[in-house]
């Protein structure tokens, strides 16, 4: 038994490892910009936050960044030129432009060596003009920046230095534009005059490179260490390690605590109905095993089949529509895990008024899956009560009601526990819809409405963690049935 | 599997299935149901069948029906070219059959020949009608493949005009004008803002009083103003599309993976197994959801996609364990003591038999799905532009209507039982024990 656990708890680590993975194969082979086309009813309040909501996304995932192996520390001239003459190019279409644009800026810093070498190169006037305005782009550091936590005093000082540097850089070394559109235009003064500002930028753009050279210095190792470590994959997995999910733009605070501080009032619902299902199905379902083909019991199999198949997004908007809303019946809150103001209720009434505003909840989130393991649970007896062993004990004289819940239950009802296994699944993807009707603050309405926010740290950070607590919950019952069952044996 | 000799397999299985009466019901509610979305056109479309205005006469429900332009959605053409399509195939299929038996060369073979022929036949006037019209001019070889291509209106045509108002206008002008609408002569991608909230042409109370009602809507309109029962039928194309693409890319995936884990063994299976223990992890609709926010564009076949690759976990532990049970028993080691190819072995032998669970699991999985969907829709993550039931429930939630509440959901229940009715019956078929 202990080996069979351990086994199990060991076997959990390349789980986990693969779970990662998999979430981040979905963050990885999302097309482009993720959200470029908005959800319905979205649209209006996504709209405006979706340039920053990706802004925040792309950050926290490093999608700018090469996949495994980083070949932006070996840029070139030519690279960078070639980029920014596409993107130029009024000829191409707009499509080639854009990319080549969007390639210049996720190359960032890594970029600035070869626009300078591109500077010193290039002679043509506008050829030159292209390559400034793009080093004052990438040669901007961003600083530390975060939410919910504060910044330690070595970061802040760190981010005022990058402050001057992007203020130098925006007013010192910027190319002055004032000419640039007449100069298009073939005005010969203003042409000259853009030259010769060009010409005198250029030249402080060497000299701050001159200064700053260190920094794209290189030395053999540290070339290899950011060639295998400044990249999408290790970047992923040294932000899980430290448990960094980044930060949820739409609610200002970091996605682990906050789906944590989400995370119990779903568990709440999840167990309480899982409990309830457990303890309704099982004397349901010997109960027809024992009656098996009475009149009775199939009606009773008939109504099971039919709450099996009805969706209980259905049902709960039924429930809302007649009991909630007083046309014609008002006993059902409408809405939330609790009253707006508890503060004013003695504990015993807080657990009261929970315990009023989540018994649709519950109902919806028990009757489907108390109608499924009720039909296994019958299965299950009615596949031991045909056995020798219960004919024998029937034999021996012992009663009904002992050979029954003695003999064929206890045999008979084993299976159902690994469909705990499966249940946990349906029932966290059905706590979606449920919570998402009933507005009640757990995770199933905050990955909904993330959806909807384009809160996609929210989204992604939410689906990790509830594969690895969904992984939690069928190690646990597995390692129950091994414990209930000692005729399992595992090697 | 063939049935020379003695009863097969599957006929045993047929004459089981055809006793239980319950899943006969479902499986002819299902058939039903694949009518009903195949000829939805025929019940509800806003084009006539017939117009005549003054002495110009036309069958616009006709070529309406194959327009991409009028259409849009790839889900409606497929179902549209199988109007005609349907009749036709059956059609050639018996006259072949009544000619070839005479000359007694009438075999299984000849049978499937006959369907894959009409299969590809349809296939191509699909893609040739579904493929835009840039990208068919940029590949000439289009042009001579598929005849679609060549059916479709030229791109710089009027848009499909609005008979109603034709009609109208013409009436005002005081020409004669006759006109053969289907029975609901609406779209259900059509709004009319004027006609909508309407409760059905029945019902009775208090709405009824505040927002009045119209004739000609059996079960109402939706706030903008779109019949309820015209996008219930055109609903039913989805759910059924979704069903069946949806359950067909998991099995596949899963019986893939799952016969190469059952056959092979040793490191194959290790991987495998690991990994559909990974998957198991996401819950399903969860996974789906996630999926469909970070691509970003919720369109029906991207939800149909991502069930599809999300779902393979259960058939692919199926599919092993059968195989596993199978290579054990002693016809596949006979066979493999013969000396008959490994190929040969899982293709004949092991494959066929690990399959009838898999028909159990799909068509409970043809029902999933369709949930699955109807969730997505109805949390308002799903394709704005399909009629999708979820949808228009989700619509009966924000207002409160009870027909928009009551009608899709039942829709939805009822198709969701009849799946699990049939899948059901095909278990207790196929289980021996349970034989009467």
């Amino acid at each position: 038994m202990q080996t069979y656990i351990l086994k199990r708890l060991l076997l959990m680590i390349p789980t986990l490892f693969g779970i990662s993975l998999i979430v981040w194969a979905v963050v990885t082979a999302a097309p482009g910009e993720p959200g470029s086309q908005s959800f319905g009813e979205a649209q209006t309040q996504g709209g405006a936050r979706g340039g920053e909501s990706r802004r925040v996304f792309r950050e926290q995932f490093n999608l700018d960044k090469p996949l495994f192996w980083n070949d932006y520390v070996d840029l070139t001239a030519a690279d960078v030129m070639d980029r920014i003459r596409i993107a130029a190019d009024r000829a191409r279409p707009g499509k080639d432009r854009s990319e080549a644009d969007s390639e210049l800026t996720d190359w960032g810093l890594y970029a600035v060596p070869a626009l300078i070498a591109a500077l010193e190169q290039s002679t043509d006037p506008r050829e030159r003009a292209g390559v400034l305005l793009r080093l004052q782009v990438n040669a901007k550091r961003t600083g530390a920046a975060r939410v919910g936590r504060r910044l330690s005093a070595d970061e802040i000082r760190r981010n005022r230095e990058i402050l001057a540097e992007n203020q130098e850089i925006d007013t010192r070394l910027a190319l002055d534009l004032r000419n640039a559109s007449l100069a298009n235009l073939g005005d010969p003064e203003a042409a000259a005059a853009m030259v010769r500002d060009i010409d005198a930028k250029a030249a402080l753009w060497l000299a701050w490179y001159e200064g700053q050279r260190a920094r794209w210095d290189w030395a053999g190792g540290e070339r290899f260490r950011l060639r295998l470590f400044d990249t999408r994959f290790a970047k992923y997995w040294a932000n899980l390690v430290r448990f960094d999910l980044g930060d949820s733009h739409v609610h200002k605070e970091p996605v682990l605590g906050l789906i944590l501080s989400r995370l119990p009032i779903s568990i709440t619902l999840s167990v309480t109905s899982l409990i309830l299902a457990y303890l309704i199905s099982v004397p349901l379902g010997v109960w027809s095993a024992v009656r098996h083909r009475t009149r009775r019991e199939q009606a009773v199999s008939t109504v099971l089949f039919m709450l099996y198949s009805l969706p209980s997004f259905f049902v709960a908007t039924l429930l809302l529509r007649y009991l909630g809303i007083g046309e014609p019946f008002k006993i059902i809150p409408v809405a939330g895990f609790e009253s707006s103001d508890t503060f004013p209720l003695t504990t015993w009434q807080h657990i009261k008024d929970v315990a009023w505003h989540t018994v649709a909840p519950v109902f919806c989130m028990t009757y489907a899956s108390f109608a499924g393991l009720s039909r296994y649970a019958k299965s299950g007896v009615l596949n031991v009560i045909r056995s020798d062993y219960i004919r024998t004990a029937r034999s021996k004289g012992l009663s009904e009601p002992v050979v029954v819940i003695k003999h064929a239950v206890r045999n008979g009802i084993i299976p159902i526990i690994t469909l705990l296994g499966t249940t946990l699944p349906v029932l966290v993807g059905g706590s979606v819809v449920i919570e998402s009707v009933f507005k009640i603050p757990g995770i199933g309405y905050l990955i909904w409405d993330s959806i909807l926010q384009r809160d996609y740290n929210v989204v992604i950070g939410e689906t990790l963690i509830v594969g690895v607590l969904v992984m939690i919950g069928i190690l646990v019952s597995d390692i129950l049935y091994a414990v209930v069952d000692p005729r399992i044996s595992y090697r | 599997m063939s049935g020379k000799g003695g009863s097969s397999y599957w006929a045993i299985v047929g004459r089981q299935l055809a006793k239980n009466g319950p899943a006969m019901f479902g499986y002819r509610c299902i058939v039903g149901l694949f009518l009903v979305a195949v000829y939805t056109p025929v019940f509800a479309l806003d084009q006539p069948f017939y117009f005549r205005d003054g002495e110009k006469s036309s069958w616009p429900w006709f070529t309406a029906l194959f327009d991409m332009y009028y259409v849009r959605q790839g889900v409606d053409l497929f179902f549209n070219l199988l109007i005609p399509f349907l009749p036709l195939t059956a059609a050639a299929f018996l006259a072949l059959r009544w000619r070839l038996r005479a000359r007694g060369r009438w075999t299984g073979k000849a049978a499937r020949r006959t369907l894959l022929a009409a299969t590809l036949l349809f296939l191509w006037t699909f893609f040739g009608l579904y493929i835009p019209d840039a990208k068919a001019k940029q590949t000439a070889w289009k042009w001579a493949l598929a005849p679609g291509v060549r059916l479709r209106p030229s791109p710089t045509r009027e848009k499909v005009p609005d008979y109603h108002e034709r009609e109208a206008e013409a009436r005002k002008a005081g020409r004669s004008v006759h006109s053969v609408f289907p029975p609901l002569p609406y779209s259900y991608h059509m709004t009319r803002i004027y006609e909508g909230s309407l409760p059905p042409d029945w019902f009775q109370g208090k709405v009824r009083e505040e927002l009045g009602a119209v004739a000609g809507h059996p079960l109402g309109t939706d706030p903008g103003g779109k019949d309820v029962l015209t996008s219930l039928l055109y609903g039913t194309r989805i759910s059924m599309t979704i069903g069946v693409i949806a359950v067909g890319i998991y099995v596949t995936i899963g019986i893939v993976l799952g016969a190469l884990a059952g056959f092979f063994g040793g490191w194959v299976d290790m991987v495998i197994s690991r990994l559909t223990e990974m998957m198991i992890c996401f819950p399903t609709l969860f996974f789906v959801l996630t999926i469909i926010s970070v691509i970003g564009s919720p369109s029906i076949f991207l939800i149909m996609a991502a069930i599809g690759f999300t779902g393979w976990t259960g058939v692919t532990r199926l599919v092993r364990g059968e195989f596993l049970t199978q290579r054990g028993l002693d016809y596949s080691v006979a066979a493999d003591a013969l000396g008959i190819p490994r190929k040969r072995i899982i293709f004949r032998h092991v494959l066929p038999n690990a399959l009838t669970p898999v028909l159990v699991a799909a068509t409970f999985g043809v029902a999933g799905a369709i949930l699955t969907e109807s969730s997505i829709s109805f949390l308002g993550l799903g394709d704005p532009n399909a009629a999708s039931w979820g949808m228009l429930l989700n619509t009966g939630r924000m207002t409160n209507f009870d027909w928009l509440i009551l009608a899709p959901g039942a829709s939805i229940f009822l198709t969701v039982t009849v799946f699990n009715l049939l899948g059901e019956g095909l278990r207790d078929a196929l289980d021996p024990k349970l034989r009467r």
